[in-house]
């Protein structure tokens, strides 16, 4: 996922777009296997493509429609249209492409990670410190699939009732039927969680420790933002802005242990890991630290930007690129044996 | 174990508080039903004993309350979490983790109970509710009825003395009903937790309670008492007491048994009328399904050669558990689902070559949740926006009359949202019906209506059906369908097992027959009307009083 959001370069993420594209297939064809209620899964191929063109198209025409920053005009619209109005330019409509292309590769990510590990696994492996921040990006997740089933059945009600959707402003009444349907989904989750104690209960802390935690919380967070800046604007001697940001870091790891600390819960079962999941592991950091030493290092590479001054295509790297098939060696290393238990399966994925 | 004491609450943005200087004690290991017309405060009530109310819907408690010698409103819902249990209408959306086991140690993990006791009691909650084969399955694979006991057994690991349950079996289908109610009382009689639960199907629960809570609506205080003692005051009875009610019979039956004493002195005095020889109405059939196949993506095989003809002027009933088939073959007749083999035929358009909104026109569907049928801000809006898409011409006369009909003409400016569960069906049956199509489709439109409600649904949709309408309705109402219904099918494993007269078939079944019918065992007898209607002269006149 962070690979998606570091790169612009359109081949690169067609590469990676292809490998998940792989993956998910993969699962969805396993989890086939492994029977169950396909009518009740929380995604189907059919749904994310349809999802995925739709936010996709979305992005071109509206990047298109309303950047008028160009060398290469297409058309012009009357510029006395309000927003719309001004040239159209084909580098206005490669940029909302290549936008789109990442919302694409998101939501395809977020559906592999749904449909390999649930979002309830993902929680599970949360150290204790950021567990609250952990359920809510849980149930964040969660919520796609759910919002997809939702649209499905508001989509088939407003039918029942004759609607078309012709134009754009046909989706408003849709739109606030989903917005009203996750909110109250939302809420009722809200209200069991809170009937069942989540939360727990914190264990009584001294009024010192309480100010020691959130000051070196403080102090972190402000090395980290100093670090950055440093690094940023002094790009000739970057070790001082490196310094700051290491001990910010650690600064906040510190104060976010303590206070986990603090919230006593326990853990119903362990995971268990396999020597299968920690090559799996290493691999997806290799790959993740690879990513960042070139965004770092060499941000050049893995941008793009079809604007002026910049050439319209970007360029490509071949070696780069075999780099972004990695994601894709999880398909590989699954068993061969369709029917396996299914918590090996789940943990795999990572 | 649950004392109120004056106690009052607002909703934040309230002029009038919902819980008016309430005082009520309910004793340790009672078992509780509370009652009443939808919006009269039950589920706010529900929600007081552990705080939820006020600490999570905000507003202002005032007076004493005391559950368990702790204070929910001093120490919100967390600090009650071992106390009380919550189990909420919809299992479904109140699941935080995905599989059975980990569901039932969630609360448990939040108050960092040690791995051997949650082991200990994950294992004694899946025994007590007996769902222990379902351990590893996901939650969201189970059944209706399996969701909703996994709901409980979670509710149960933090071995609380209350158990608190809101509507728990408003979505299910009489068997996982039952199944549901069952564990509730054995828990209740084997190790004496005292269950508060709110429910409009009292047929199902009300032998079962020690005591009921009346909640009468519009402001009046709630009754407290034994069963026979509220029920003698509340226009809200199953069908067993409404005639026990008529009839004057003392002491007031409480279950089919203690009812089967009177109705026995009285069967031989009765005189109903005939069984009709034919339903048939001489009407041209405008519902032709014949041999109907679907199976599903994953090849789960929903409608397997289904044959089924409606005539115009029918009401026919369709019932059968969770999962036999009903929705998926009314969504075959409006075109939503595409049969794999057969022909679907309504009105004489193929159902599946017609687009939906243009088979809609003329077939009103009215779906399993109404509030999903409703986007718009106003109720007037409503109205007009399924003409707009029909493209048919605006016509707020009409349209209010229509309203009038179904009794909701005074909301005509309030939000569709803020309508109560009642009023949103009558609302969204108003939205389809705009087009004054020939033939009506309802998916269990009973859902979440009291006796009151469930009976004015039933006269409207009687007119309809005098006015030469068809109407196919799914539904697990056993008793709205013995009262309207001219045919019923029974449907299991997406086939149609058996279908006919709605007294032949209601009066044959163990499941599916009505309360009355099963007092007198007698096809001619399936709701209080009909033997009321029985009565000799003089037998009838203390019904009158």
């Amino acid at each position: 996922m962070a690979a998606v959001l570091l790169t612009r370069n359109p081949f690169y993420l067609a590469i990676l777009l292809a490998a998940a594209g792989f993956l998910f297939a993969t699962l969805a064809r396993r989890a086939a296997h492994e029977g169950g209620d396909a009518t009740k899964r929380p995604m189907t191929w059919g749904m994310v493509v349809r999802l995925a063109l739709l936010l996709w198209g979305f992005a071109i025409l509206f990047n298109a429609l309303t950047v008028h920053v160009g060398e290469r005009v297409l058309f012009v619209l009357p510029p006395s249209w309000p927003l719309i109005g001004g040239p159209i330019t084909l580098e206005a409509l490669i940029y909302g492409f290549i936008t789109g292309l990442n919302f694409v590769a998101l939501i395809l990510i977020f559906a592999i990670y749904n449909s390999a590990l649930g979002p309830q696994t993902v929680l599970r492996m949360i150290p204790g410190f950021a567990y609250q921040t952990g359920v809510a990006v849980s149930i964040a997740i969660a919520f796609i699939p759910q919002t997809l089933i939702a649209w499905n059945d508001i989509r088939e009600a407003q039918r029942l009732r004759g609607h078309r959707v012709k134009g754009l402003s046909d989706f408003l009444p849709l739109f606030v039927s989903l917005l009203s349907y996750g909110l109250d989904r939302a809420i009722q989750l809200a209200e069991s969680m809170d009937a069942r104690g989540f939360g727990g209960r914190p264990l009584p802390a001294s009024r010192r420790e309480t100010w020691l935690i959130r000051g070196s919380a403080i102090l972190g967070l402000f090395l980290l933002l100093m670090g950055l800046a440093t690094k940023s604007y002094y790009r000739a001697a970057s070790w001082p802005g490196l310094v700051m940001l290491t001990l910010g870091a650690a600064l906040m790891g510190l104060s976010l242990w303590r206070s986990g600390r603090r919230t006593w819960r326990t853990r119903y079962r362990r995971w268990r890991w396999r020597p299968r999941d920690a090559a799996l592991a290493a691999g997806s950091g290799l790959f993740l630290a690879a990513i960042i030493l070139l965004t770092w290092f060499a941000s050049q590479t893995l941008f793009y930007y079809p604007y002026p001054p910049y050439p319209l295509l970007p360029d490509f790297n071949p070696l780069l690129g075999l780099l972004f098939i990695l994601p894709l060696l999880p398909a590989l290393l699954l068993p061969p044996a369709p029917r396996s238990d299914i918590r090996d399966l789940r943990s795999e994925a990572d | 174990m649950i004392t109120y004491d004056r106690f009052t609450y607002r909703y934040p943005d309230a002029s009038e508080p919902v819980l008016r200087d309430l005082t009520l004690n309910i004793p340790e290991g009672a078992f509780v039903l509370v009652m009443g017309p939808s919006g009269a405060g039950k589920s706010t009530f529900l929600r007081t004993v552990n705080g939820l109310a006020p600490h999570f819907y905000g507003g202002v408690a005032g007076g004493k309350i005391l559950v368990g010698g702790r204070n929910p409103v001093e120490r919100a819902p967390r600090g009650m979490a071992d106390l009380v249990g919550m189990v909420f209408q919809d299992p479904e959306s109140s699941f935080v983790v995905d599989v059975v086991e980990d569901e039932l140690a969630f609360a448990m993990e939040n108050f960092g109970l040690s791995q051997d006791l949650m082991r200990k009691r994950v294992e004694e909650a899946l025994d007590q509710l007996k769902i222990a084969h379902l351990r590893r399955r996901p939650v969201s694979l189970l059944s209706g009825g399996e969701k909703q006991r996994v709901a409980i057994a979670a509710a149960l690991t933090m071995q609380p003395d209350i158990l608190v349950l809101d509507e728990p079996t408003s979505q299910l289908d009489p068997q996982a009903a039952e199944e549901v109610l069952l564990a509730l009382r054995q828990l209740n009689e084997d190790l004496g937790l005292t269950v508060l639960l709110s429910e409009h199907r009292l047929e199902r629960v009300a032998h079962y309670a020690d005591y009921i809570l009346y909640w009468p609506g519009g402001g009046q205080p709630p009754l407290f008492g034994e069963p026979a003692a509220i029920l003698r005051q509340t226009p809200l009875t199953p069908p067993l007491i409404t005639l026990a009610k008529a009839l004057g019979w003392e002491p007031m039956p409480l279950t089919i048994k203690q009812g089967r004493k009177f109705a026995r002195a009285l069967k031989d005095q009765l005189r109903p009328a005939p069984l009709p020889e034919t339903t048939a109405n001489g009407h041209p059939p405008v519902i032709r399904v014949d041999n109907l196949w679907h199976s599903y993506p994953n090849r789960v095989e929903a409608l397997r050669g289904v044959s089924l003809r409606v005539h115009a002027g029918e009401f026919v009933a369709l019932m059968g558990r969770n999962g036999s088939g009903k929705t998926t073959l009314l969504k075959h007749l409006v075109g939503l689902l595409k049969p794999a083999r057969g022909q679907v035929q309504v009105l004489g358009m193929d159902a599946s070559r017609t687009p939906t909104e243009e088979i809609t026109r003329a077939v009103a569907y009215l779906p399993q949740n109404p509030g999903r049928l409703l986007f718009t801000e106003r109720v007037a809006d409503e109205l007009a926006f399924s003409r707009r898409a029909h493209g048919m011409p605006p016509d707020p006369e009409a349209d209010r009359a229509l309203l009038g009909r179904l009794g909701i003409a005074h909301l005509w400016e309030r939000h569709p949202h803020d309508l109560s569960v009642g009023e949103q069906q009558r609302l969204a049956l108003a939205a389809v019906l705009v087009t004054d199509p020939e033939v009506i489709l309802l998916d269990e439109p009973t859902r979440g209506l009291d006796y009151v409600q469930k009976q004015e649904l039933s006269t409207i949709l009687r007119e309809l059906r005098d006015a030469g309408k068809a109407i196919l309705m799914a539904t697990h109402d056993v008793e709205l369908a013995a009262a309207a219904t001219d045919r019923a099918a029974l449907m299991a494993e997406g086939e149609i097992v058996v279908i006919g007269p709605s007294r032949r078939i209601m009066s044959e079944s163990l499941v599916f027959a009505s309360q009355v019918n099963k007092l007198f065992r007698d096809p001619r007898f399936l709701t209080p009307e009909d033997v009321i209607k029985a009565l000799p002269e003089r037998a009838s006149s203390p019904v009158a009083r």
